[in-house]
């Protein structure tokens, strides 16, 4: 008789861990559906009016070049010949000679178009999403250059490294509709605050 | 002195002096000699350079008004000659679609799976399709997003309250089939499906066996990973289990050397302990076996007809998870008063475990949300309050720079109240899943022939290839035989005739230590395999 009572008992307590866990897996699987029925899948992006190119994008990516790249939003350059984002600090003629260039790639096209504008663009492959151009054309022009996450070529981590390194807190889960944060404001008010300005 | 005078204004002449470049460049009338295409090219004209710049930095730095620098320039909206402005690049990437195909997938896998773990109970193509899926989901999908990491996208769900993130279909989706499909076939994920378990699986060449007590103390590491992977995860701090992803890396052909080196020693410790990852770090692996656990039957029957207790299974499981059968008759009496003490004491460590554990978690607790970037910031705002403005932090930076200081250090100080209590209740859950594991090992355990726990075997079939019943099965003798010669071996051994041990004593003396013979009468006669 002993023994079956055991059974009996054990199986009870199975069957209780049984229901437990069904009602439990139930109330989440409720609630999350509750929360978001809809949820489309998410990919990483870095919102550029958070980021203060700290150079830590070309170096924490996961893959051997990082995803990570300069946009240049033409719509709010100002075409200037002497771009701030594009000329190194010492530059001695404002021209595409490498020891000139702010970029430590060449990444950086500069092009002429009439008389005063200059046309910036970025090779992509070049590009190793080191920001220096970024905080170049920020901090004196127009913000018009600024980095994102290239899609083709992230591979989407779960947890993107980068975003758990940056100082800026920028990155963030975007909906994969729409995947990009452009510039689109080209003149970003100054805010002083203490100890910087912008 | 002009690098201090710049940070004044800048704050960030860390990389280097930039006001150079404006002096030369933005601050000067926009009509002026640097900008005449006639003079851009004459030396004489930039030889003015530095002095200007000086010029213009000691007249700024008398008055100290730190925003007259930011000029933008009027964008231009009407070119001559026809000059288009490029679009801004934004390329597509691979499309919403693909993690539906992978659940799709996934959930092929984990039925053909089941076919040929249940069915044609071949270790074979397990084997092919295991590889099959770490070609797959490992080296085409990269890994992610993966049901090991996924419980993190729930957990950051349900912490934050949908808003700032929600779990996407597809990751509930890849998160919750093999669990379910736990409740009905065992592992079959961890065998067929994941990619990680795969690539330990594949080096795997020899099983050495890790004594039970240690498996079992490194058996907790896993559920502390689990606990820290969802604290921290629905606290909004970082994927852990993501981040400190062993194989990843090898799966992207890149990534840090220092986690590639690590996982690296992770697979060199696999070839001889049989799926270390899995065994004692892996999260989701924890939430398997308890559905493993809670399931009505075995994962699988090790042998295809009734087993002849031959033990040979025993050997050649990788993951210590085939349990020997109970000895036959009644159990004696000192035996049975000691089984009662050692349950009573588990049951008895269970609350002081738990508490012990509340205690010391909400101690760590201020520690652990340094992990929290908000904390992380905060700490480096506080510390660059008196710092000079050329040697802030990137933190402090991008705070002042979005006028978010306040806000951080009030949302750091949430975040470490929250911590508290998240480690405090994370840890005393630890507490009570190692009272729960105590408990569970000093049970009494009842079972007749060998079996595979379900919360363990990781459903690799190599118990199959070491049945010598189910080798009798595969050699094409039909399933009744088979069965009758195992019921004749398990008569024999049952009624004494044969000392199982000293069988597997003679044949290793006789055929070398990594072989055994697969059955009583065949001995001698037919080759003995290796394992
Ligand atoms: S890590 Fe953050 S702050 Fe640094 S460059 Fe990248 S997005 Fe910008
Ligand atoms: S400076 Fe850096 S971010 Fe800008 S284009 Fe060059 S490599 Fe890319
Ligand atoms: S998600 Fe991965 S691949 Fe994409 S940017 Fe971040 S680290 Fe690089
Ligand atoms: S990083 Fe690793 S654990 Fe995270 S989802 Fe990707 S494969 Fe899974
Ligand atoms: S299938 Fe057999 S050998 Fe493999 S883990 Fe399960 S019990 Fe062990």
């Amino acid at each position: 008789m002993k023994p079956e009572k055991k059974l009996t008992r054990r199986q009870m307590l199975r069957s209780a861990a049984q229901a437990a866990g069904a009602i439990g897996a139930a109330a989440v699987i409720g609630k999350l559906t509750a929360l978001h029925a809809t949820a489309e899948p998410r990919v990483w992006q870095l919102d550029p009016e958070k980021c203060v190119a700290c150079g830590l994008c070309a170096t924490e990516c996961v893959l051997p070049t990082s995803a990570v790249k300069c946009v240049h939003a033409f719509d709010i350059c100002g075409y200037c010949d002497y771009c701030t984002g594009f000329l190194e600090v010492y530059a001695q003629e404002c021209n595409q000679a490498a020891e000139n260039q702010l970029c430590p790639t060449n990444a950086i096209i500069r092009r002429f178009v009439h008389e005063p504008y200059f046309e910036y663009e970025i090779d992509v492959e070049r590009c190793v999403g080191c920001g220096k151009c970024v905080e170049g054309c920020r901090a004196f022009g127009n913000a018009s250059l600024y980095l994102q996450v290239f899609h083709d070529r992230c591979v989407n981590c779960n947890q993107c490294r980068i975003a758990t390194v940056c100082p800026a807190m920028a990155f963030e889960r975007v909906p994969a509709s729409q995947p990009y944060k452009a510039r689109k404001q080209y003149f970003t008010p100054p805010k002083p605050a203490d100890g910087e300005a912008t | 002195m002009n690098r201090a005078i710049a940070s004044n204004f800048q704050g960030f002449s860390r990389k280097g002096c930039r006001l150079w470049a404006v002096g030369c460049g933005r601050n000067i009338p926009q009509r002026s000699i640097f900008r005449n295409p006639t003079t851009r090219l004459q030396p004489t004209a930039y030889s003015l350079q530095p002095i200007f710049c000086v010029a213009v930095i000691l007249a700024l730095s008398l008055v100290l008004s730190a925003p007259a620098f930011a000029a933008p320039t009027e964008p231009p909206t009407a070119f001559e000659g026809g000059y288009v402005k490029p679009e801004t690049i934004e390329p597509a990437g691979p499309g919403p679609l693909w993690p539906y195909v992978d659940v799709a997938v996934m959930v092929a896998f984990l039925a053909v799976g089941t076919m040929f773990l249940h069915w044609m109970r071949s270790r074979r193509a397990v084997w092919l399709l295991s590889i099959a899926a770490l070609a797959y989901f490992g080296f085409f999908r990269h890994g992610c997003v993966c049901a090991v990491g996924a419980v993190q996208n729930i957990a950051l769900t349900l912490g934050q309250g949908g808003e700032a993130y929600a779990v996407p279909i597809p990751v509930l989706a890849t998160f919750a089939i093999p669990l379910v499909w736990a409740l009905f076939a065992g592992r079959v994920f961890c065998g067929a499906v994941c990619p990680l378990g795969a690539i330990q699986d594949i080096v795997h060449l020899k099983s050495f066996r890790v004594p039970a007590w240690l498996d079992a103390g490194l058996g907790l590491f896993a559920p502390a990973v689990l606990l820290a992977a969802v604290l921290l995860a629905a606290l909004d701090a970082m994927f852990i289990v993501c981040k400190f992803d062993p194989f990843v890396g090898f799966f992207r052909l890149s990534g840090p050397a220092a986690v590639l080196l690590a996982g690296g020693a992770v697979l060199a410790l696999g070839v001889v302990v049989g799926r270390p990852y899995c065994r004692w770090a892996c999260p989701y692996g924890v939430l398997l076996g308890a559905a493993g656990r809670l399931s009505r039957r075995p994962p699988l029957s090790i042998s295809p007809t009734p087993c002849v207790t031959c033990r040979l299974c025993e050997r050649v499981c990788p993951v210590n998870a085939i349990v020997a059968p109970t000895p036959a008759g009644p159990v004696d009496e000192s035996a049975r008063r000691r089984a009662r003490r050692a349950m009573a004491v588990a049951v008895l460590s269970l609350p002081v475990l738990a508490v012990v554990g509340a205690v010391s978690g909400a101690l760590a607790g201020p520690a652990v949300s340094r992990v929290h970037p908000a904390v992380r910031s905060a700490e480096r705002i506080a510390a660059d309050q008196h710092a000079a403005p050329d040697a802030i932090s990137d933190e402090t930076r991008a705070a002042r720079r979005a006028k978010t200081e306040d806000q951080l250090l009030q949302r750091a100080d949430d975040v470490r109240r929250q911590f508290v209590w998240g480690t405090a209740i994370a840890a005393s859950l630890l507490g009570l899943a190692a009272g729960g594991k105590l408990i569970w090992l000093s049970r009494r355990r009842r079972n007749e022939l060998y079996e595979a726990d379900p919360a363990r075997c990781v459903s690799c079939a190599r118990c199959y290839t070491a049945c010598p019943v189910q080798r009798r099965y595969e050699d094409g003798m039909a399933l009744s035989e088979a069965m009758k010669a195992g019921k004749n071996e398990q008569d024999k051994s049952k009624t004494g005739k044969i000392d199982l041990d000293d069988r597997n004593r003679q044949c290793s003396k006789r055929h070398g230590e990594r072989r055994v013979c697969d059955s009583v009468q065949d001995q001698g006669k037919r080759p003995c395999r290796r394992y």
